[in-house]
């Protein structure tokens, strides 16, 4: 009887693990696997995507490969929750799908942007230095409001951030510095351009008055005194000919006519010399006084003054002179010429260079482009 | 009878039993190491050592999901990854403290390199000619000290602001330009001399 049970035991314990083995077998074949290569492949596209800087050149790819994993991450957690028969990673693998698919579009998207970056990049370089090597040597000659060379510099500083920049391979910081970089320079170049042109506008009345000056010389054996403000140099003419040129330091904000007396500017038109100053009578070594403010000067001022294009209280300036003190290295006076003092003798000591000689002060006695040529190089 | 069933039930629970659990102690400890890291700013001082620890993490994430995902659960492989990963980032951490040392080390080696560079090049422009062309250059090299002595200010400011990517490209750049400027003095000069 014993037995009998026993074995009825067993028959229902092995009928039972059998039953148990055959659901659980069942469940196993039910449950869904986890779509471990798609998640694999989802991270490696990631982290290609990544290595070759999606994330700067392709960003709106990228995050959406980004997000739509941490979307499938954030639903497997979801499925996990439930009970195992009854996950369903459908949801997961579309999401990694997408995840794989964005992560390799940012990747190609982000090599033909890092591509076209590094062209803009090499053109944009190549035009800006073009430029500074075109117009710096104008740029350092001319005198500018500060800001603008102020900014010309700071645009050429950034232009070395960027090229610092580009030789590290951060492309994108690179280009944000050149951007800048071309902004402040392009903008200074363009002002001193417009500002050279405008000025040469007059070239052809520079041109008359210097003609006129070296024919009045010719014509009546005498001296005359030519300073061309471009060439920062004094010339002086006897019988047509040019006997000597000195280096010549003008004022501050030498381009253009003298508006008013303390503009720092030196005047334009034809002069004569009115007084021979010797040391003690002038501050500085010798002079030669001319007779600014003339007649046009005094019509142009009142003229300026009606149109209130300077202020009614201006007054028109006055002791321009030839003198001494010169070879600072900068244009420094408040409107005279200065000539160093070796010069002045020079210039004291030539035949007909005295009261009355005919002083020309002209912008430039060359035309633009063979200016511009000539500071180019 | 009740006591056969129970060493059935038993096994049964044992079969169940016998999976892995979830590594939370290595995921916390991996999760803060990380954050830390990301706290010293690794991910700005170390990026693609960071980024290499942060999608480690992930693959170890992805592969503690996996695993919740089966009836047999194994967490070895992920559970030991999580332990790299902490230690990676415990690394990044220590790496991170120390480029940011050498970089401070680098900026105040190279602002001093540049004050100097900025008086050298102030001494060389009392000895450069002064002719037209001369006078032009000095002028111009004025104002580009003028923005080389602003930017030295500006990148202490920064250097004292704690950002020492930034800084250490403005001092290099900086340096560059007034190297460059000495150069260009020093040209001038022997121009000058070979002339005399």
């Amino acid at each position: 009887m014993r037995k009998k049970t026993f074995y009825r035991a067993i028959f229902i314990f092995s009928v039972l693990t059998l039953l148990t083995g055959v659901v659980f077998g069942v469940l196993i074949l039910l449950t869904e696997n986890p779509p471990e290569k798609e998640l694999a492949l989802a991270q490696k596209s990631i982290s290609e995507a990544k290595r070759a800087k999606a994330g700067e050149y392709a960003p709106d790819l990228f995050n959406r490969a980004e997000s739509n994993y941490a979307a499938a991450m954030r639903k497997m957690r979801i499925e996990n929750l439930k009970w195992i028969v009854s996950r369903d990673y459908d949801g997961v693998k579309a999401s990694l799908e997408s995840s794989i698919n964005y992560a390799q579009k940012s990747i190609a998207a982000s090599k033909n942007a890092s591509v076209s970056v590094n062209e803009y990049l090499e053109k944009t370089y190549k035009r800006v230095d073009d430029r500074i090597d075109a117009f710096d040597s104008l740029i350092k000659l001319i005198p500018l409001p500060k800001s603008v060379r102020e900014n010309y510099n700071k645009g050429k500083f950034l232009l070395s951030e960027s090229k610092l920049a580009f030789g590290q391979k951060s492309m994108l910081d690179s280009k944000e510095k050149l951007q800048k970089a071309s902004v402040l320079i392009f903008r200074a170049i363009d002002y001193s351009e417009m500002l050279v042109k405008n000025y040469f506008g007059a070239y052809p009345l520079w041109q008359r008055r210097v003609q006129e000056a070296i024919q009045y010389s010719r014509r009546n054996n005498t001296s005359v005194i030519v300073v061309d403000k471009f060439g920062q140099q004094l010339t002086v003419y006897r019988n047509g000919e040019s006997k000597a040129v000195f280096q010549a330091e003008l004022g501050q904000n030498w381009i253009g006519e003298k508006q008013y007396g303390g503009d720092k500017a030196t005047p334009e038109g034809t002069y004569k010399v009115t007084q021979k100053l010797m040391p003690r009578q002038t501050t500085y070594y010798k002079a030669l006084m001319i007779n600014y403010p003339n007649d046009e000067d005094k019509r142009r001022f009142a003229e300026a003054k009606r149109k209130g294009l300077i202020s009614k209280g201006a007054s028109i300036g006055s002791m321009i002179e030839i003198h001494g003190g010169g070879g600072q290295g900068v244009n420094w006076t408040n409107g005279c010429v200065a000539l160093h003092n070796s010069d002045m003798d020079k210039l004291f000591g030539m035949i007909d260079v005295e009261v009355g000689t005919l002083v020309v002060i002209v912008g430039s006695t060359k035309p633009l482009e063979e200016v511009l040529q000539k500071e180019s190089i | 009878m009740k006591g056969k069933l129970l060493i059935f039930a038993s096994a049964l629970a044992f079969v169940f039993a016998s999976c892995d659990k979830v590594p939370q102690a290595e995921i916390d400890a991996a999760f803060a190491a990380v954050d830390s890291s990301k706290a010293v700013q690794a991910d700005l001082y170390l990026p693609a050592e960071f980024g290499a620890v942060k999608d480690s993490l992930n693959s170890a994430m992805a592969k503690v999901e996996a695993q919740k995902a089966k009836w047999f659960k194994k967490f070895e492989e992920p559970k030991n990854q999580l332990i790299a990963v902490k230690a990676a980032a415990d690394q990044l951490i220590t790496n991170t403290a120390a480029r940011k040392e050498a970089l401070k080390a680098e900026i105040t080696a190279t602002l001093a390199e540049v004050k100097t560079l900025v008086e050298e090049n102030k001494a060389l422009v009392a000895k450069a000619p002064k002719g037209k062309e001369g006078k032009a250059a000095i002028e111009a090299i004025n104002n580009e000290m003028g923005v080389i002595e602003a930017s030295v200010t500006e990148a202490e400011g920064m250097f004292n602001g704690g950002e020492l990517l930034a800084t250490i490209d403005k001092v290099k750049a900086a340096k560059e330009k007034a190297t460059a400027i000495k150069t260009e003095l020093e040209e001038v000069i022997a121009k000058k001399a070979g002339k005399k």
